[in-house]
């Protein structure tokens, strides 16, 4: 009896409670299934997936105190194959290295994307070609398109006229890419940025702030852009 | 008046009496009324008298007011006691009538009293005494007496009649002399009329002022007269005094014919004047000078045209106007006085209304062309500004846009791509809207244009890349394409103003001159370095000979010094020769590079010699040079030994060095004198398939008789390049010289030559075949010049092994013979001969002297068998060395000891050349780098799966001490493969360190995370800063295998902070949004257009769905 009391009162909380109440660190430390995340996309090809680990929740932290998304701490990990794959919006991959997807979760990965899913990609330097190539077999024939400035993805909440360039890497200009399904972006694919790299903690790559700020107000731009299109 | 007594008297003497008394009566009535009439005649008269002398007397005397007062009081005291006299006393006393009786008895005789009688008689006529009869008959008698007289002839009316005629003489005199002095009298009359005035006399000088008060615009003349009347003097005095002042200032103005006048000019202030002329002084006037409105202050508001898009200015200080053209001027004059109207006024008669608020003037007008214009201003009162000032339009020109080609900044060539790299600087005063470049092909080609699209549209200033693509312009080689840049600035108004660059020309070079450019400038090097070589060796001897100069001396002297100086310059100028060789040979490669023509393999050859070449120059010899500079300063002889032993020594290193690279230089060039033939031979092969094609498409034959000439010209040069090659290069069994012999037959410069002249005649079928059978034999012949140049590497390859193997197998001999001289040097049942073994020691030694010149031969063969592989080799010498003098000495036990270092120095210098054999063997291209990353790869990819597991592992219970309990072996089994990992990892290290240098320094730090994954493991120890650490590893190693390749090519990397770059790509997402490239998307969508109906389109998406999903699940490229 206790045990069913409780639960219900979790459960008006939990419904009541967003729009009660404004977020506070208790409710952000909760990481309910209420509060955004991005979870990031855990791959097989020998490629470091789980680069840059504070990426995710510095890039969530920085959205929570300048949009009024309620965000959760930490970041989710998920592989195409699980069953909470369609369950999260966004989904972020990274790394250095090699990518590859399976046949199934090629038709995966298509069908999420299809289906409202956004898939942010990081070129951390040694990515680019492996990530192109799986891209072109989850959308054979689509191809990658640079977002120009005058994109409107550049534009809100933070203006920008050229994506941020956080490591030298090449030494290339930075550029976005995207992938469109039927008008609609559904991947965008850093390249020769690492913005990733610019959402980790400063210690991490010893970045400057200014770098820092701008691959998150970026970063942000792109997660709202995921959440309203 | 009837006066005269009737005829018959009455009966009555009563009434007698009393007519007499009647007539008396009447006779008085009449003296009564001249006596008045002549009384106020005198009195009238003596009144004007009185009057006209007064006036006379006031006229001269201007009495004062209380004389005239006086005077009149006296006067009218004495006019009332005339006027008693002549006019009441006749009225008040009238005659008696006795009186009457006698003045009527003494106008006519013969009355004697009778009259008198008759008046007096009558009242005595009852008196007693008095006879009555008496009385009545006197009265009888008195009225018969003057029965017939007339009475009023006894009045005199003379006197009256004077006095009426002194009166009219009186005033016909007063008359006169009013008429003499008119104005005198008048006044003088007026005065006394008012005799409490005060009247001054009137002066002898009158004088009449014009214009007497007036008003006046001020800086206008004022003409100022007196006209003096009575006394006129010789001169006037007019005076002036100005507002608010109470001092005069005066000027003599001279009197001439009665006028003085005096002209002001420009008048500026109102002013109080006054004429003053002998006793004369005019009334003062006021002259008020009305200000003219004027300017007080001038603001200009500039408005300039939108597309400079520079904000309002406002020119407090306004004046001229200096404007671009178009701008909008707005000029607020505020004036000194209220205004009415206000205008601007152009020279050429436009005139531009203002609008006026109060004293103020706002006028607008666009600035168009240079002019002049003055500001015109009228106040409430009608006045208008005088003389204002003109101001001046000033038009300023936008300045056409500037454009300067940074890059290439020059002439330049075309590469393989086609594409030239342009950086270009745009500056104009407002902005540049667009540029582009307009060329030609050639001098005689038509104009075209290339849109540049800017990253910036409308920055005035702005730095830009721009990639031209000329892959489209069908140019030949040997084509000049003209171009300039030309930048167009963002005036819509006058514009657009225009900037050009001047013209470069970039060449699309045959590969044949690339080359030719590009082997001259190796040779070159070559010929430098060899030269740096034998100068090295020269100097080297210098420095050895002041070193024995100053040893035998046992002091440097001054020339020794100076020796020691000269030396060390030539040093530096070596290194600097060395420096220009390295950049000679960046250009060269970056040429050919560019050009396609050399492989991937035989660039990192290049970028190998280029890293040598740098490593000539190392800070150790820069360092004891620097020694060696300071040492030849001191006096101590044995500093400057012991400097110039070291230099020598590290020079020799120099040397051996410089000696390699050049031998590896000279290897490289031969291998890419091969890609570049073959890269020359397939290109001549693809541009005939594609004239080939062309003619097969239906292209006339005569538009490709130009291409197919540049085909005859280059396989002509083709021929020459691969015969030379054929003579210079050793290829396996002669092949080459064979593919010459067999391009000759074949004839294919002049068979290109005759379908060139079958195009030029329109001969489509002969055009087509003979395009057709040139494209066949060229791709047959580069088929054949690609295997050759695969056998050629492969045959270096195998005789790299060869050598290397005798080095193996002979360093092993030699290792094994010391092992035998070791074993009989420490016998001590059979001792061996020392001498006997100090003699082999000696031989032994030769040999390693001659091994360690075939190694080092064999390493100016290979980056893969690096000088350091000799070390083992060197040490091993060194210990022979050391053990043959034991033996001489008889220190078999320690030479028996030493052999045994040798023989472990010889066993290493076998494991090198046994190492370099396996990597040469897995190498594709033999020289180390491929190797060296797929191993880094493959490491890698252990790494990975490796960190797979251990995370499967996580949270899973670990039975400690119990390795192998797990599926898949447990945490030890982990532990051993990352310690393999460890270990693989070192060894690429350890074999590859050397070249790489700090990209793989880098991986020490995860050999030593490696090492402590592995100790964890092993001690079954799984958390998550375990899997962290092995994480990281990987990271790491991806990172550097990114690295070292990207060193490869580029020396200068390092990973850092990103700066800012501009956006250079498109300004816009493409139409399709990239969706479009998938033809079954674009199937697809043709069919839904269809307009089939819905179910259909149902099932006509699923399907194509389908086939997308299966085109999209296909096996991924590698």
């Amino acid at each position: 009896m206790t045990f069913r009391l409780a639960a219900v009162l979790a459960a008006v909380t939990c419904l009541t409670g967003p729009a009660l109440h404004a977020q506070t660190d208790a409710d952000i430390t909760a990481d309910r299934a209420d509060l955004l995340t991005i979870a990031r996309l855990k791959y097989q090809g020998g490629g470091d997936w789980y680069n840059g680990p504070t990426e995710i929740p510095n890039l969530l932290a920085y959205i929570r105190a300048h949009t009024p998304i309620r965000t959760a701490t930490k970041e989710a990990r998920v592989e195409i194959l699980d069953d909470a794959f369609f369950s999260y919006p966004i989904t972020y991959l990274t790394g250095h290295g090699n990518i590859r997807f399976s046949d199934a979760e090629v038709r995966r990965l298509r069908r999420y994307l299809e289906n409202g899913g956004f898939l942010i990609a990081n070129d951390d330097y040694g990515l680019d070609a492996a990530f192109r190539r799986e891209m072109d077999r989850v959308f054979p024939g689509k191809q990658l398109v640079e977002l120009p400035p005058s994109f409107d993805l550049y534009r809100k909440p933070f203006p920008f006229d050229a994506l941020p360039k956080i490591h030298e890497h090449d030494g290339k200009r930075p550029q976005a890419f995207g992938i469109f399904h039927e008008g609609r972006l559904v991947v965008i694919y850093f390249y020769e940025s690492d913005i990733g790299d610019g959402w980790d903690d400063p210690e991490v790559h010893g970045d400057p702030p200014e770098k820092r700020e701008a691959a998150l107000k970026f970063g942000t731009n792109t997660v709202l852009w995921a959440l309203t299109h | 008046m009837n006066t005269s007594p009737p005829t018959d008297p009455p009966t009555d003497t009563a009434e007698t009496r009393q007519q007499l008394i009647r007539l008396l009566e009447r006779v008085r009535s009449r003296h009564t009324l001249m006596a008045t009439l002549g009384g106020g005649a005198n009195w009238l008269s003596g009144l004007v008298a009185v009057a006209v002398v007064l006036i006379g007397i006031e006229s001269v005397a201007y009495l004062a007011p209380a004389k005239k007062t006086v005077t009149l009081l006296m006067l009218g005291l004495l006019g009332a006691v005339a006027a008693f006299v002549w006019l009441y006393r006749p009225l008040r006393r009238p005659m008696s009538l006795e009186a009457v009786a006698r003045l009527v008895e003494s106008a006519h005789d013969g009355l004697h009293q009778h009259l008198t009688n008759a008046v007096q008689l009558w009242d005595l006529r009852d008196a007693p005494g008095t006879s009555r009869a008496l009385v009545d008959a006197a009265i009888r008698q008195a009225y018969e007496t003057t029965g017939s007289l007339d009475f009023a002839a006894a009045v005199d009316t003379g006197p009256a009649k004077a006095s009426g005629r002194r009166f009219a003489l009186v005033c016909v005199v007063g008359l006169i002399a009013l008429q003499l002095y008119p104005g005198h009298g008048i006044d003088a009359l007026a005065r006394l009329t008012d005799p409490t005035g005060r009247y001054v006399r009137p002066l002898e000088t009158r004088l009449a002022v014009t214009p007497g008060d007036t008003v006046l615009i001020a800086g206008d003349s004022l003409h100022l007269v007196a006209e003096a009347s009575g006394v006129v003097p010789l001169d006037a005095l007019l005076q002036t005094r100005e507002e608010g002042s109470a001092n005069w200032t005066s000027i003599d103005v001279p009197v001439r014919e009665n006028r003085a006048e005096h002209r002001l000019s420009s008048v500026r202030k109102s002013f109080t004047y006054r004429w003053r002329a002998h006793d004369a002084t005019s009334p003062a006037h006021v002259v008020i000078a009305r200000p003219r409105p004027v300017v007080l202050s001038l603001t200009t508001r500039y408005r300039y045209p939108a597309y400079t898009r520079l904000p309002e200015r406002v020119d407090r200080e306004g004046g001229d106007v200096a404007a671009l053209v178009g701008t909008a001027v707005t000029l607020q004059a505020r004036a000194n006085r209220p205004l009415s109207d206000a205008w601007l006024a152009f020279e050429n008669g436009t005139r531009v209304p203002g609008t006026v608020d109060g004293d103020t003037l706002t006028a607008t007008f666009n600035v168009e062309r240079p002019a002049r214009f003055t500001i015109r201003l009228r106040d409430t009162v009608g006045v208008e500004n005088a003389d204002p000032i003109t101001y001046r339009v000033l038009t300023l020109e936008d300045a056409p846009p500037e454009i300067v080609v940074l890059r290439p900044g020059g002439d330049s060539e075309l590469g393989e791509q086609m594409l030239v790299p342009l950086m270009f600087e745009t500056t104009d005063d407002f902005g540049v809207s667009r540029v582009e470049i307009a060329y030609r092909v050639n001098q005689d080609g038509d104009a075209q244009t290339h849109p540049v699209t800017l990253e910036s549209p409308g920055a005035p200033e702005q730095t830009q890349g721009v990639i031209w693509d000329l892959s489209g312009a069908n140019l030949l080689p040997g084509d000049q394409v003209i171009y300039r840049l030309r930048a167009y600035d963002i005036n819509t108004l006058t514009g657009p103003g225009v900037g050009e660059t001047p013209e470069f020309i970039v060449r699309f070079p045959s590969l044949q001159e690339i080359h030719e450019a590009a082997t001259r400038s190796q040779d070159d090097t070559v010929a430098q370095l060899e030269e740096v070589a034998e100068q090295s060796r020269q100097l080297q001897e210098k420095l050895e000979n002041v070193a024995r100069e100053v040893t035998k001396n046992e002091e440097a002297t001054w020339e020794d010094r100076a020796e020691i100086r000269e030396a060390l310059a030539q040093q530096e100028a070596l290194q600097e020769q060395i420096d220009e060789g390295v950049r000679a040979l960046d250009e060269a490669r970056q040429r050919m590079e560019q050009s396609g023509l050399l492989t991937p393999e035989t660039v990192e050859k290049i970028q190998q010699v280029r890293s040598l070449m740098e490593s000539l120059n190392t800070p150790e010899l820069d360092r004891l040079t620097q020694d060696l500079q300071g040492a030849a300063e001191e006096i101590d002889p044995e500093m400057i030994q012991e400097a110039i032993d070291r230099l020598t020594s590290e020079q020799e290193a120099f040397q051996e060095n410089l000696d390699r690279t050049i031998a590896l230089l000279k290897r490289v060039r031969d291998e890419q004198m091969l890609d570049a033939l073959s890269a020359r031979l397939r290109d001549l092969a693809t541009y005939q398939r594609d004239i080939e094609r062309a003619l097969k498409d239906g292209k006339a034959p005569e538009t490709m008789a130009e291409r197919q000439n540049v085909q005859t010209r280059e396989s002509d040069h083709f021929q020459k390049a691969l015969d030379e090659a054929a003579q210079s290069i050793d290829a396996p069994d002669n092949r080459l010289a064979e593919l010459t012999e067999s391009f000759e037959k074949a004839s294919i410069p002049d068979r290109s030559d005759q379908t060139r002249r079958d195009m030029r005649a329109g001969r489509k079928d002969r055009s087509q075949t003979g395009a057709s059978d040139l494209a066949d034999d060229l791709d047959k012949m580069a088929g054949a010049l690609e295997d050759i140049q695969d056998a050629y590497r492969q045959q270096q390859k195998d005789e790299l092994l060869a050598q290397l193997s005798g080095l193996f197998r002979d360093a092993l001999d030699l290792s094994r013979s010391q092992e035998r001289t070791a074993e009989r040097a420490s016998e001590t049942d059979r001792p061996a001969d020392p001498e006997q073994l100090a003699r082999k020691q000696t031989r032994d030694l030769n040999a390693a002297a001659r091994l360690e010149q075939r190694m080092t031969d064999a390493s100016r063969k290979s980056f893969l068998v690096p000088p350091q592989a000799g070390n083992g080799l060197r040490n091993a010498m060194e210990q022979m060395q050391k053990s043959m003098g034991q033996l001489q000495r008889g220190q078999q036990n320690q030479a028996g000891k030493n052999a045994r270092e040798a023989m472990a120095g010889l066993n290493g210098a076998a494991m090198a050349m046994r190492d370099a054999m396996a990597a040469i063997r897995a190498a594709g291209s033999a020289t180390g780098l491929d190797e060296m990353l797929q191993q880094l790869a493959a490491a890698s990819d252990r790494q990975g799966d490796l960190n797979q597991q251990t995370e499967g592992m996580m949270g899973q219970p670990q039975p400690s001490g119990r390795p192998g309990s797990q599926p898949g072996g447990g945490l030890p089994q982990l532990s051993a493969e990352q310690e393999a990992i460890r270990q693989m990892l070192n060894d690429i290290r350890e074999k590859f360190g050397a070249q790489e240098g700090s990209a793989l320094g880098d991986l020490g730090q995860v050999s030593q995370d490696m090492e402590e994954v592995a100790r964890r493991l092993g001690r079954n120890q799984l958390d998550a800063p375990t899997v962290e650490r092995q994480r990281r590893i990987l990271s790491r190693m991806l990172d550097a295998q990114r690295s070292i390749r990207q060193r490869g090519y580029s020396n200068d990397r390092e990973a850092r902070t990103g700066a800012d770059v501009a956006y250079r790509g498109p300004g816009t997402l493409p139409s399709d949004l990239g969706e479009s490239g998938n033809p079954l998307r674009a199937l697809l969508r043709d069919a839904l257009r269809q307009n089939y109906p819905d179910e259909y389109q149902t099932l006509i998406r699923r399907y194509f769905d389908r086939l997308i999903e299966d085109a999209g699940v296909a096996p991924s490229q590698p």
